[in-house]
């Protein structure tokens, strides 16, 4: 829970810092690391990344909540099959489900152009970068 | 002379080492007992010039807040606006919105047109005692009439989520070109006429839906907001 806190919260802070598509989702990084840490509580921490993300919606907050859901709910059960609080599948799972997540984002928006394609690989670069880096950050913590 | 000159100054070189060590060692003695107050004394110099650097940045962030609203203030000099904040940013990228720190206690209504000194941000969608969430002119759901400075032509600015937007029901003759300015209509008497909103940067004609489109870079830069004036809806 404290780890998604953390997320949301770096999330925000770079957002406020960076442009819109050059921002990492942190949110969903740290959704999979705490869901995969402990799968018992994906619902409470996917409600409150959606959540997170819904507080700043002008409309479709209902989608993204959902959204956020499918991915604490993927999670949850790629946990019966694969160790989730391993921190490579976490950074899998995160590269995996970042694209559905942004993609449906835009189909829900339902604007699409070159450079909106543009935008949409940068910010995928970016969450796995992210991803990768918290990987890293998470093996020296527990190594 | 009864010693000549560079012997002399030889001599006073040799000699100048013991007296300084002397004078030296004397210092240290008589400084001995202020030490501990030397000490404390430091101490508190570094706490003043920690607070001093505060202050400093203090006064700092106070004259460029100022001086940005003078901006704001010289932009757009007959507008009774608000100076806001901007304390948040929308974390999804499809939804370009930001969080500003003023709200309806302090005057401002739904739809309160935001500008910054080079031109229109967005608007105010909703609305908190404190804090007003703007939607930007860059989010796919804005819709704000523009007007060609030029020609007059008439259009609907919409926003495209990539940091542009278009101008779309333009007639496929319409008099538009590349580097035409692009103002609000003031259609519906709800924003004052004539704030900037951004450059034409392409013009598209479409002979089978005759229409024109025209991609328009927004005048603000929106990745480095931080003073607005917000202009509360006109009654």
């Amino acid at each position: 829970m404290v780890r998604l806190l953390a997320c949301i919260a770096a999330h925000a802070l770079l957002a406020r810092l960076l442009p819109p598509w050059t921002v990492p989702n942190l949110t969903l990084i740290g959704l999979v690391q705490a869901s995969g840490s402990s799968p018992g509580r994906w619902l409470p921490l996917s409600l409150i990344a959606g959540l997170s993300g819904a507080m700043w919606a002008v409309e479709g907050a209902g989608p993204l909540i959902l959204s956020y859901l499918a991915a604490g709910g993927i999670v949850r059960g790629v946990s019966g099959q694969l160790d989730t609080a391993e921190p490579r599948v976490q950074t899998m799972l995160a590269a995996a489900l970042s694209v559905p997540l942004t993609a449906g984002w835009i189909w829900l928006d339902g604007h699409w152009s070159w450079t909106l394609a543009g935008c949409f690989l940068m910010h995928l670069v970016m969450t796995w970068c992210a991803a990768l880096l918290l990987q890293r950050r998470s093996a020296e913590v527990s190594g | 002379m009864v010693v000549s000159e560079p012997a002399r100054q030889t001599a006073l070189s040799v000699i100048r080492w013991p007296f300084a060590a002397a004078k030296s060692a004397v210092q240290l003695l008589i400084s001995l007992p202020v030490l501990p107050h030397l000490s404390q004394e430091r101490d508190r110099l570094q706490a003043d010039l920690i607070r001093q650097q505060e202050e400093l940045a203090r006064l700092r962030e106070a004259l460029r807040q100022s001086q940005q609203a003078q901006l704001l203030e010289a932009a757009h000099p007959v507008a009774a606006g608000i100076v806001a904040s901007v304390i948040g940013r929308s974390t999804v990228p499809t939804q370009q919105t930001i969080l500003l720190d003023k709200g309806r206690r302090h005057g401002l209504t739904p739809d309160s047109l935001i500008l910054d000194a080079s031109g229109v941000i967005g608007r105010v969608i909703d609305l908190q005692p404190e804090a007003c969430l703007v939607l930007l002119l860059t989010d796919p759901d804005s819709r704000v009439a523009g007007l060609i400075e030029r020609s007059r032509e008439t259009g609907l600015l919409v926003g495209r989520g990539s940091g542009m937007c278009e101008l779309i029901y333009l007639d496929i003759q319409a008099d538009i070109q590349e580097g035409d300015r692009l103002v609000t209509a003031g259609l519906g008497g709800n924003f004052p006429k004539g704030l900037l909103l951004g450059t034409v940067v392409q013009v598209t004609r479409d002979e089978q839906s005759w229409a024109t489109r025209a991609l328009v870079k927004p005048a603000a830069n929106f990745s480095r907001l931080e003073d607005v004036m917000c202009l509360p809806r006109q009654p």
